[in-house]
């Protein structure tokens, strides 16, 4: 038999984890129109244009990313850093 | 030329017009109905099969010769088995569920290029397409697995939204990479852009385009593994933990809903990975995009027809072969725990596509556009 509901407390780093989907499932949505340009603007030696904004942008993702990872958002067991 | 427009072709041969959207749907039934529905009911005799041989033992043999019509046998069970629901249950959501997961499964295929003359849709942002439908698969088993109030269920859809969710980002950094590659969002110009390089100003294959491609390839194959619960990454429904996981409260048709959708998953992402890294219906030495048959039956010309059914044979053989090793994993590699799948995620996943994205965009400014295989070439005076 079913004991009380179902719908018990969860694990906040579930909820972390969605965060942090969202921000970079966006960023790479939005680098789809830039990157699907690259190859015809690089027949046209054109190429540095487009390749520059597109590192900027992932220069900015990798910083987040490095940032999450040294706050310990993306370890799923976090004991050592709780104070 | 898609299925839709050359379905649209027979319009007024029958004494009466019809709108393109009525076409276009009928396209999406056909596609479904007759490839996406019998292909994932046989990867489950497949499926069985394959254990029963890795395992030594014989597997389904009763139903038609060999047991290949036990898919058959399996879903009329499912059919004619009671469909209950939980008495706490959330009804309208729960009744909901099982065709979500389903609608994100399927609808990926009408975009797939099976052949030049076959697709369902030839849609311009087609990749992106199959991304965002194939995402909806999350929203069902979350929506499955919250509605049908029990917490073995909750656990799973927690765990399996969170996985899905997390290798959603190495999957789509590789898929963008491929478009940096090639140039394209478009199906049939990214596997055109595969062509074995000649006149048509194609590179070949998309994993021998750089080196980097070639690891994003591996990293696509364990996203995608993830993505579809296979098993080193079947967390959701860890059935020593979970029972079933988010499906434990389905029945009936609603439970072969899941399971089928589960299969098309992996046939959905075999075939998209064979249209991105192993160019699809294209082979080494020729192009066959170049060729046109011409053979003429009475008023027919029936060699578009012929081209179709060889890109299609190639395509799926192809496919298939990356179907059989997803099946081999699943007997071969024990399961992961929660945090070594979150840190094989985050930290190795992410970073390496994220350096081979990088890479990739490097090598088509750096070389023009330009694949090894044309840069060997060149360089070997042979083009």
């Amino acid at each position: 038999m079913p004991q009380g509901s179902a719908h018990i407390m969860f694990n906040n780093r579930f909820y972390l984890v969605a965060i942090i989907f969202l921000v970079f499932d966006v960023e790479v949505v939005l680098l789809f129109p830039v990157l699907s340009l690259l190859r015809r603007a690089a027949t046209h030696g054109q190429g540095w244009s487009v390749f520059a904004l597109a590192a900027l942008f992932l220069l900015i993702l990798l910083a987040g990313l490095i940032y999450e990872w040294k706050r310990g958002d993306i370890d799923w067991f976090r004991e050592a850093r709780l104070r | 030329v898609s299925l839709s427009e050359f379905l649209s072709g027979l319009n007024g041969a029958f004494g009466f017009h019809l709108p393109l959207a009525f076409f276009a749907v009928l396209a999406a039934i056909l596609v479904i109905l007759f490839f996406a529905m019998p292909v994932a009911g046989f990867c489950t005799y497949l499926e069985r099969k394959i254990s029963a041989d890795i395992q030594e033992r014989i597997g389904p043999n009763r139903v038609g010769p060999r047991g290949l019509l036990q898919f058959l046998a399996d879903a009329i069970k499912m059919f004619l088995k009671e469909d209950t629901t939980p008495r706490g249950a959330d009804r309208w959501v729960f009744n909901l569920a099982p065709s979500l997961v389903t609608a994100g499964a399927l609808g990926a295929f009408a975009a797939l290029p099976f052949s030049r003359f076959t697709v369902g849709a030839d849609l311009d942002i087609g990749i992106f397409y199959v991304m965002a439908v194939s995402a909806l698969v999350s929203l069902g088993i979350l929506l499955g697995a919250y509605s049908s109030e029990n917490k073995w269920s909750l656990l799973g859809g927690m765990r399996g939204v969170a996985q899905i969710v997390s290798f959603e980002i190495p999957l789509g950094i590789c898929l963008l990479s491929v478009v940096t590659a090639s140039g394209s969002l478009n199906m049939i110009q990214i596997v055109d852009a595969q062509a074995w390089p000649g006149s048509s100003g194609g590179y070949f294959w998309n994993i021998v385009h750089d080196p980097f491609l070639f690891i994003n390839f591996f990293v696509y194959f364990v996203a995608a593994l993830a993505e579809c619960n296979r098993t080193p990454f079947d967390l959701p429904e860890a059935e020593s933990e979970l029972v079933a996981g988010y499906n434990t409260e389905f029945s009936g048709m609603r439970f072969g809903l899941f399971a089928l959708s589960e299969f098309a998953d992996v046939v959905l992402f075999a075939c998209v990975a064979t249209t991105i890294f192993f160019g699809g219906w294209h082979l080494p030495f020729v192009n066959l995009s170049a060729h046109t048959f011409q053979i003429n039956v009475g008023d027919w010309n029936l060699g578009p027809l012929a081209m179709a059914l060889l890109m299609s044979a190639i395509f799926l053989a192809k496919a298939s072969v990356l179907i059989l090793i997803v099946m081999w994993v699943r007997w071969t590699l024990p399961r992961l725990r929660v945090d070594q799948l979150m840190t094989l995620c985050w930290k190795y996943l992410v970073p390496i596509s994220f350096f081979n994205l990088i890479g990739t965009a490097l090598w088509t400014w750096i070389f023009h556009g330009r694949s090894l295989v044309q840069i060997l070439g060149s360089v070997l005076g042979l083009s």
